[in-house]
Parts: structure tokens; C-alpha cells; sequence
């Protein structure tokens, strides 16, 4: 089965092959895995042992599934993502030299003008509501605004 | 902005976004839709909106110990065929136990996914049995967690908000 999914600009194409486990079940999964067959794979899902099935899987399987074209990539392996003390943060290196992303700087100063707008119709919108929570509803705008411009053809 | 009407509070600020493609060729049966609202960083939040998608958990690609994932973890309203106010109220309830736009990940990226079959649901093995279970099954409901291991070529975004905190 073949899923297409994406934006005009970039399109992912993901195939996917049936696998038969006799549950009557339609799965679906990576070309590299679907020759997989282990014993631990019964029909009745709610029986797995996916913890150990998932150590069989890594150790019998025959292609290395970061081979595997069919899947989509992660933001680890793009280096999108970097680790910093033991969690993941945005590369923002790698996003300086990806064409239309701005810098941090660059996204905050650029968004003032849409930020403006954004409170004026808001607060108009939303009178009371607004006034009650002003200080929040500020700071989740400008959230909002900072995010847009960081791609600004978003 | 968006209001939880039940409690006449002000829940996010969400902008909707262009239509996703997304097309499949030999159409399944689908057996179940979630909504899902996945909180993350602006800047992967910009390059999600970029590509329509949510792209997998990331995993280590030079570590053997770990395989590839092909999903991501989100939370998640099950039974959502369509983005309504409803829905769309009930999934960024859900999001905002877990963050807001003053955490680590101010925003969150909502979302329609559709499962081929009725959801996986794991008790125990947390993460490693989540990415297992998503290699055959589209849908995987962690109970311990509370949260959703979608695959990623089955969801395509919808929405992009800013959470306030609750509780106001």
C-alpha cells in the first residue's frame, strides 16, 4: 500500500506491505519487517510482549531498518534536533542554513508588525475575556507570531 | 482565539493550517480516527507546518540498541473523524495538562491520524514497547502514560496553537 502525504514542495511516499498474523487484523508495515516471523507475534494483540519481542526484533532482524527507504526520517537523523544534558533541543545551526528560516533575533524583530495585529483583533474580538487574562493571552500571541516567522511562508 | 466554553475561559490561540496532501493509493478500510495534539518547540513546530507531517520519534541512529521509531508520541482524543470545536476543545484540554506556551514546548501541533485496525493498548514496557507495537499496528495507546504513539505518515496536521495555562 503506498500513503503519500505532505506539501506541494516536498512529498513523502511510504510503502507499506500487508503482514498476516491470522487475527483477521489488516497490519500493515516496513518492507524490511514484514519477513520478520517470531513466535512472540501471536494474533491475539493484547498478548504481546512488545518489550521482548522488540529486543527479538533488533536482534534476528535481516535489514537494518535505518536502511529502510520506505520510512520517514526522524529529526535526529536530519540533525534538526542536538542533544543537550540528556534531552533534545532544536540544532538552530542546522535551521541558520535551511533556505527561508530566520534567526531567533531575526523572527522576533520581523513578527512585530503581525504581533500588533494580531492583539488589536484579538483583544477586539475577545473585550472581556481578553481584559481578564491580558497578560497571558499576550504572551501566548506572541508565542504564536514568533512561531510563524521563524518560516515565514508558513 | 479559542475559548473552552464549558468554562467561558481562554484556552489557546490556533491559526488553521493549508491542507495537507495526503493521498493512498489501494484505500484501506480504516477502523479508527483519533484528533491528536502533539506540544513541542517553535522550531520544530515551523518545520512540521513546513512538510505537513510530524516527522518520528527521534531515536539515536548511531546507537544499535535502539530501532527505528515510526511514530511520535502525542495525546489524543480517539473516535474524531473532524476537526470541530468540540473535538478541537476536548484535544487542547489534553495537550494543556502537558504544557503551555510558557514550558519547553509552547506549542502544539493538532491533527487528524486514521488506524487500518482498532488501537494497540500497552500495560507495561513504556517507550520500547510503544515503538514495538507501532512497527505492525498504526494506533498505540500507552494506558500508564496516558498518551497516543501515532505513525507519522498517517497524520496529517490541521491546526497549530498556543496553549494558556489552566487553571487561569
Amino acid at each position: 500500500m503506498t500513503t503519500i502525504l505532505g506539501r506541494p514542495s516536498k512529498v513523502h511516499t511510504v510503502i507499506e506491505y500487508q503482514y498476516h498474523l491470522g487475527s483477521g487484523a489488516q497490519l500493515w508495515t516496513l518492507p524490511s519487517l514484514v519477513v520478520f516471523r517470531c513466535p512472540l507475534l501471536t494474533p491475539d494483540l493484547t498478548q504481546i510482549d512488545w518489550f521482548t519481542l522488540y529486543d527479538m526484533i533488533r536482534l534476528r532482524r535481516r535489514v537494518p531498518l535505518l536502511q529502510d527507504s520506505s520510512r520517514i526520517q526522524n529529526a535526529f537523523e536530519l540533525r534538526r534536533i542536538m542533544e543537550q544534558q540528556q534531552g533534545r533541543v532544536p540544532n538552530l545551526e542546522h535551521y541558520s542554513r535551511l533556505p527561508g528560516y530566520l534567526t531567533p533575533e531575526e523572527s522576533k524583530r520581523h513578527c512585530q508588525s503581525f504581533l500588533g495585529f494580531l492583539t488589536h483583533d484579538i483583544s477586539r474580538g475577545h473585550g472581556t475575556i481578553f481584559d481578564q487574562h491580558e497578560v497571558h493571552i499576550r504572551a501566548a500571541i506572541r508565542v504564536m507570531a514568533e512561531t510563524i516567522f521563524i518560516r515565514p511562508d508558513n | 482565539m479559542f475559548t473552552d466554553d464549558r468554562h467561558n475561559m481562554p484556552l489557546a490561540i490556533v491559526a488553521k493550517l493549508q491542507l495537507v496532501i495526503f493521498e493512498q493509493r489501494h484505500r484501506p478500510q480504516i477502523a479508527q480516527h483519533i484528533i491528536f495534539g502533539h506540544d513541542t518547540n517553535a522550531w520544530t513546530a515551523a518545520s512540521c507546518i513546513e512538510e505537513g507531517l510530524i516527522r518520528p520519534s527521534a531515536v539515536d541512529p548511531t546507537d544499535p540498541s535502539w530501532l527505528a521509531a515510526l511514530g511520535f508520541h502525542t495525546r489524543g482524543v480517539v473516535g474524531v473523524r473532524n476537526v470541530t470545536d468540540r473535538s478541537l476543545t476536548d484535544v487542547l484540554l489534553r495537550a494543556q495538562k502537558y504544557a503551555n506556551y510558557g514550558s519547553a514546548r509552547p506549542v502544539c501541533l493538532v491533527g487528524l491520524t486514521v488506524g487500518r485496525q482498532t488501537h494497540a493498548t500497552i500495560h507495561q514496557g513504556g517507550v520500547v514497547s510503544e515503538h514495538c507495537a507501532n512497527f505492525i499496528c498504526d494506533i498505540v495507546h500507552s494506558q500508564k502514560e496516558k498518551r497516543w504513539a501515532l505513525r507519522s505518515h498517517l497524520s496529517r496536521l490541521t491546526h497549530v496553537a498556543v496553549l494558556l495555562p489552566p487553571n487561569l
